[in-house]
């Protein structure tokens, strides 16, 4: 299995919608990638968010976007969440919270980690 | 064993140094890199219009000569080029471009040769920007 870290606030530059491209094409090819946001990649997770005001494409309109790709599996460093005060009910994906050992064992039993 | 990277780093950032210098200690190993592939500003690297100081080292030179010597795949994404204005010269006819910057060591490809790369390749190692 492959999990995705993602560790890049969303719209500081492209690298966040580009990894999400990433994951959309590994989830084209079924490889169903787990997704853990670490770090400022929780932001990504924040629900309506209206990046067009910006001239950018949204970032939680392209995470359930991921559904249709059966790419469903999300989890979160409870840390970084806590660190930015996020809770479930402001997250555009329902998530669940790793804490450090967790994403150790999680890692552990990937065959493929990419961190973006 | 048969290595894939992935470079996110442009040429000017640490990572782009750790990735050549990583890949150039898998082939002094005797392991195989079967592809290269960059993404984000890592694409940048295949741009033929750089000129490093004289006392630095091109990395993008130093990849082609490493890609040539053993038989190495230099993928660039090509979402991620065209982006950032780097296009060879099918794509800048296709676009009514004045001129290509495409180093010819490097391919442009699609996205889902990243993904063959992490599926197949027996180590696949990332290179972020630092």
């Amino acid at each position: 299995m492959t999990v995705f870290i993602l560790t890049k606030p969303p719209y500081a530059n492209a690298d966040a919608y580009e990894a999400l491209e990433a994951i959309l094409v590994s989830g084209a090819f079924e490889q169903t990638p787990m997704l853990l946001f670490r770090g400022e990649g929780v932001l990504q997770l924040l629900k309506d968010q209206q990046a067009t005001e910006i001239g950018l494409r949204s970032m939680s309109k392209g995470l359930l976007g991921l559904e249709h790709y059966e790419v469903t599996d999300f989890y979160a460093c409870e840390a970084s969440l806590a660190k930015y005060h996020l809770t479930q009910e402001q997250l555009a994906v329902p998530v669940s919270n790793l804490n450090a050992e967790e994403i150790r064992n999680l890692l552990a039993t990937q065959t493929v980690v990419a961190t973006f | 064993m048969n290595f894939s990277l992935l470079v996110q780093a442009a040429p000017t950032n640490q990572g782009a140094l750790n990735a050549i210098r990583f890949a150039e200690a898998v082939v002094a190993a005797e392991h195989k890199i079967e592809r290269v592939f960059f993404y984000h500003d890592g694409v940048l690297t295949a741009n033929n219009l750089q000129i490093p100081p004289q006392d630095e080292r091109s990395i993008s030179a130093d990849w082609a000569i490493l890609a040539a010597s053993n038989n190495i795949e230099l993928a660039v994404c090509i979402a991620a080029s065209l982006k950032r204005g780097m296009v060879n010269e099918v794509e800048a006819t296709r676009y009514g471009l004045a001129t290509h910057n495409l180093n010819p060591a490097f391919t442009i490809v699609g996205l889902g040769q990243l993904i063959d790369a992490m599926i197949n390749a027996d180590k696949f190692i990332t290179f972020t920007a630092c």
